[in-house]
């Protein structure tokens, strides 16, 4: 059997078992409905409701999908100055890392009162828990060069910013991307539980109107789009991975046949 | 004509066993056009010497000088081979060539690709071109490397143990083949090795550096004629010189 066809053939045999024993224990009646309830009728209500469960979806990708965009500009951003810029490191870097032992979550209440109960909140929580990772992967990123590479560039005469371009940058991409993977999925954290604090749109906000309302086959409905909506996001941020970095280890291919 | 010249040269390290003094009063001159080697066991200073020629590590003392200009800052008439390649994982083997044409901008696109081509045709990489880096084997990519530091036109040649990664056929073949790029392309040459064969096969000169204090001890010229080729290798003349700059290093306790 063809490699390719066990990678897809092999989870799926373990999902319809998991499923359907799921299944049959549920209408077999040893789990009762509202603790665990058929996996048919939570595929039913997803149907059921599908206009509703997609407008609370589109709001909260939008939350996700901003707030990762931020992070992304902020911790590339601040990584390049910490990277570059001394001083700058030696002031404000261990406060970045302290900032990191404060809880985002915990601000939720806070950024209510800051921000109200839109969008604003939602992304910004979803940023500060992004921007870390993407930052750190970033400086990883950026210092990684070797040595010689710096003094061969130098005989070359190239500035700063042309080492930055044709170097350091291309040479920290997979680092970056490393951490824009991380990035994403935090960032779908993020913005769930900014919606846990005050909403009245979003899966998150669904999540909580089920539980209100004891309706776990809603509950696991949005359970269902939350993991395919991130799973999603995290596959764009791999699809950009390997296109831009098509010459990268992790990437390439040229060790399959070695590996067989 | 001199063109590089050392003028004793000193470089002090700070560690934490204390001060390291790793060269001490340096004096070396390279003509144009000349290929000089220089020879010393591992962590004896040669390649902190080659940086310090290149204005890449200042030194603690004395003075350099390129074309009679005192060298404060890298000097960029230059091109530099590492014992490393250095390639870029993300550029073609073309592309890593014309490298040193993108960051200096100072020929026109068209020359710098016609002369990269040229110069990979003549080390044998002819339809490497779109390889990319990770496609090649040791030796191969080293040639990139050589032809990235020739494309261009530099006065200087520096070379830090270029073939020190490589195995030792490959090493044999790199030799010949640096000797012909050489004569088709003359310049001054720094190449530091610790390879006694490898010194006297390609260079005019070798000078023999001592261990800590980096000092040098011997300066012997090759007059072998050129090209020189393989056979060479088994000429009474050239065991001679293999043999002298032997057992100079033993006399010097460079080697024990």
């Amino acid at each position: 059997m063809s490699d390719r066809l066990q990678a897809v053939l092999y989870p799926t045999i373990v999902l319809v078992i998991v499923v359907g024993l799921w299944e049959g224990a549920s209408r077999a009646g040893w789990i009762a409905p509202y603790i665990l309830p058929a996996p048919s009728t939570i595929l039913a209500k997803l149907w059921t409701l599908r206009e509703v469960l997609l407008l609370h979806t589109w709001a909260t990708t939008l939350e996700i999908v901003l707030g990762f965009l931020v992070a992304l500009v902020t911790g590339v951003a601040l990584a390049v100055c910490l990277t570059y810029v001394k001083p700058f490191e030696r002031a404000f870097y261990p406060w970045i890392i302290a900032t990191q032992a404060v809880p985002k979550v915990a601000l939720g209440p806070l950024f209510i009162i800051w921000f109200g109960f839109g969008l604003t909140p939602k992304i910004v929580i979803a940023a500060l828990i992004a921007f870390f990772p993407i930052m750190i992967g970033t400086m990883v990123g950026l210092k990684s060069i070797e040595r010689d590479a710096v003094f061969l560039l130098r005989s070359m005469g190239a500035t700063s910013l042309q080492a930055f371009w044709h170097a350091r940058l291309p040479n920290g991409l997979p680092q970056i991307f490393a951490g824009m993977k991380v990035g994403i999925v935090l960032a779908s954290v993020g913005a769930i539980v900014g919606e846990f604090v005050g909403a009245n749109e979003g899966l998150g906000y669904v999540l909580l109107t089920a539980n209100g309302t004891v309706d776990t086959q809603l509950l696991f409905a949005a359970l269902l789009v939350i993991s395919v909506l991130s799973t999603a996001l995290y596959w764009v941020v791999h699809l950009a991975e390997s296109m831009f970095i098509r010459w990268h280890v992790s990437v390439r291919d040229d060790l399959a046949a070695a590996t067989m | 004509m001199t063109l590089v010249e050392l003028n004793a040269i000193s470089k002090r390290y700070r560690s934490k066993t204390g001060d390291v003094l790793a060269l001490q009063d340096v004096d070396l001159a390279i003509g144009d056009g000349e290929f000089v080697s220089i020879l010393g066991p591992s962590g004896c200073g040669k390649s902190t010497l080659l940086m310090i020629a290149g204005g890449l590590v200042p030194a603690s003392g004395g003075v350099v000088r390129i074309a009679g200009q005192k060298i404060s800052r890298p000097y960029t008439d230059v091109g530099i081979v590492f014992q490393r390649d250095l390639l870029f994982d993300w550029r073609t083997v073309l592309r890593n060539v014309l490298l040193q044409a993108d960051i200096r901008r100072s020929m026109p696109r068209e020359t710098a690709i016609e002369r990269a081509k040229a110069l990979l045709t003549k080390t044998g990489l002819a339809g490497f071109e779109n390889h990319y880096p990770w496609e090649l084997s040791g030796g191969m990519r080293q040639r990139v490397a050589i032809c990235r530091a020739l494309l261009h036109d530099a006065k200087l040649l520096m070379m830090d143990e270029p073939f020190g990664a490589l195995d030792s056929l490959t090493r044999d073949q790199m030799a010949i083949d640096l000797q012909r790029l050489w004569m088709s392309y003359p310049r001054s040459v720094m190449f530091v090795t610790h390879n006694i064969a490898e010194a006297v096969f390609l260079s005019d000169r070798v000078v023999i550096m001592s261990p800590r204090p980096g000092r040098i001890v011997a300066d012997i010229t090759i007059d072998l004629p050129r090209p020189r080729e393989i056979d060479v290798y088994n000429s009474t003349s050239f065991m001679s010189y293999q043999h002298r700059l032997r057992h100079t290093m033993e006399e010097l306790e460079v080697l024990k």
